[in-house]
């Protein structure tokens, strides 16, 4: 997996920002320490950052600078995967999801479009289930519409995903970390994780 | 707080003898931590109002306070923060440095980070990481001051006369030249003096006298001292 680097400069730059909004941004922790990555170069160390994730990041910043003070703007992107933002085809070229979840989920929506982090989260979670073999790709359907619709509701609140199956029917949902759930014998619950299991994962993917 | 104290009643009506000296203290969080004498903290300890030390504190963790003044010296194994740090002596932190203010008189230590929106140096530093200020004065004095990465808006560095604490400095670091090391210094305004560097990149930069500097990369302006060597300079895009 090949993640497109851009440098420093090239990045202020492209931008038009300067060195001293940068290291103020890194120092409010609108930019993840994780992003900037050393690498050396002909001219010695230099920085290099994971290309779309921050160039959506200072697109983002420079947008709602004006209308939030950098401290709100902080809350709102604070951490690991607060506000981080792919372009669709540059997640599908990462190929972080198999192609059956990619054709069967993602395939409608604009290409232009971008993803926000939860997008990627459902596509993400869908796969992971697949891969252990536990759930089939129309069961899958349920699932993401259960994220999609549920999983906002929650607003970053840590919550675990129960997949259950009675008499073969699978059934999903979302409740909040740590509650307790008991079923009639007739259930067999499949998995049960909370999602920041997956959201971890997929933040080292991408970063 | 335990203190460890030495009490001697004499029953023949003779003064008792307090020593406040030597504390020793448990982690934990504190309304205000004061120490005077020679302290030392065991684990991480957090001031609710502020910190004050006269004299030789070592904390075996991390110190957190809104305000911290210490006079003397300060080791820290983890973590230093606050919102304003106010210190004439010497700081030395394992961990990084994090701050809204940081004024030191003295020498600034540390194999971390440092981050604050205001940093002002008197006296010399030692940071293996990035300092990372939104405005910072250094004014460097008696000895050789040396930073991984400078960043920030804006940045000076100047260098300064003696003062009296030269007796202090020589003896801890001897025969250095006053000056600072850094691999790169980038930022928005950049005044430098005395400063040898691998890269300086900025909007507009003035590289002053006893300045060695590998490659300077600016946008605006580059004032540029006679007797600064510059090994390569370069306008980026306008």
């Amino acid at each position: 997996m090949d993640i497109e680097l851009i440098s420093k400069k090239e990045l202020l730059e492209m931008t038009g920002i300067s060195y001293g909004q940068l290291y103020r941004w890194k120092r409010k922790q609108l930019i993840p320490e994780e992003w900037f990555i050393r690498k050396s170069a002909f001219t010695g160390q230099e920085t290099f950052f994971p290309r779309e994730l921050i160039l959506a990041r200072i697109d983002k910043i420079v947008n709602l600078k004006d209308d939030l003070s950098l401290d709100e703007l902080a809350d709102k992107l604070a951490g690991k995967q607060g506000g981080i933002e792919l372009p669709k085809s540059e997640f599908a070229a990462r190929k972080i999801v198999s192609d059956m979840v990619w054709k069967r989920w993602a395939g409608l929506a604009d290409e232009n479009e971008r993803y926000a982090f939860h997008d990627m989260l459902y596509l993400y979670t869908a796969d992971a289930l697949l891969q252990t073999g536990e759930m089939s790709i129309e069961e899958g359907d349920a699932l993401i519409s259960v994220l999609r619709e549920h999983y906002p509701s929650f607003n970053g609140r840590p919550c675990e995903l129960v997949f259950i199956r009675r008499m073969g029917i699978a059934s999903f949902a979302l409740v909040s970390a740590s509650a307790e759930l008991y079923f009639d014998n007739g259930v067999k619950v499949v998995a049960r994780a909370p999602l920041t299991d997956w959201s971890e994962k997929l933040v080292e993917r991408l970063v | 707080m335990m203190y460890q104290e030495m009490k001697h009643a004499w029953p023949g009506g003779l003064p008792n003898l307090r020593m406040n000296g030597v504390i020793r203290a448990a982690g934990g969080t504190y309304d205000r931590v004061h120490v005077d004498g020679v302290g030392r903290i065991a684990g991480d300890v957090k001031a609710a109002t502020s910190a004050r030390v006269n004299g030789v504190l070592t904390v075996e963790g991390s110190l957190e306070a809104p305000e911290l003044r210490a006079d003397g010296k300060l080791n820290i194994e983890g973590i230093l923060k606050g919102a304003m740090l106010n210190i004439n002596g010497i700081v030395k932190s394992e961990g990084h440095v994090a701050a809204e203010t940081i004024r030191v008189h003295g020498i600034l230590k540390t194999d971390g980070n440092v981050e604050a929106e205001k940093i002002q140096l008197h006296g010399a530093l030692k940071v293996d990481g990035l300092i990372n200020a939104g405005e910072m004065e250094l004014g460097l004095t008696h000895m050789e001051s040396r930073a991984g990465e400078i960043g920030g808006e804006s940045i000076r560095v100047r260098r300064l006369q003696g003062s009296s604490w030269k007796w202090l400095l020589k003896w801890i670091m001897p025969g250095s030249e006053t000056r600072l090391l850094a691999n790169v210094i980038e930022g928005d305004d950049i005044q430098l003096e005395y400063t040898h560097a691998d890269i300086v990149r900025g909007q507009r930069v003035t590289i002053g006298k006893g300045c060695r500097i590998g490659r300077v990369e600016y946008r605006d302006q580059l004032t540029k001292h006679p007797e600064a060597e510059i090994g390569w300079e370069e306008r980026t895009y306008g």
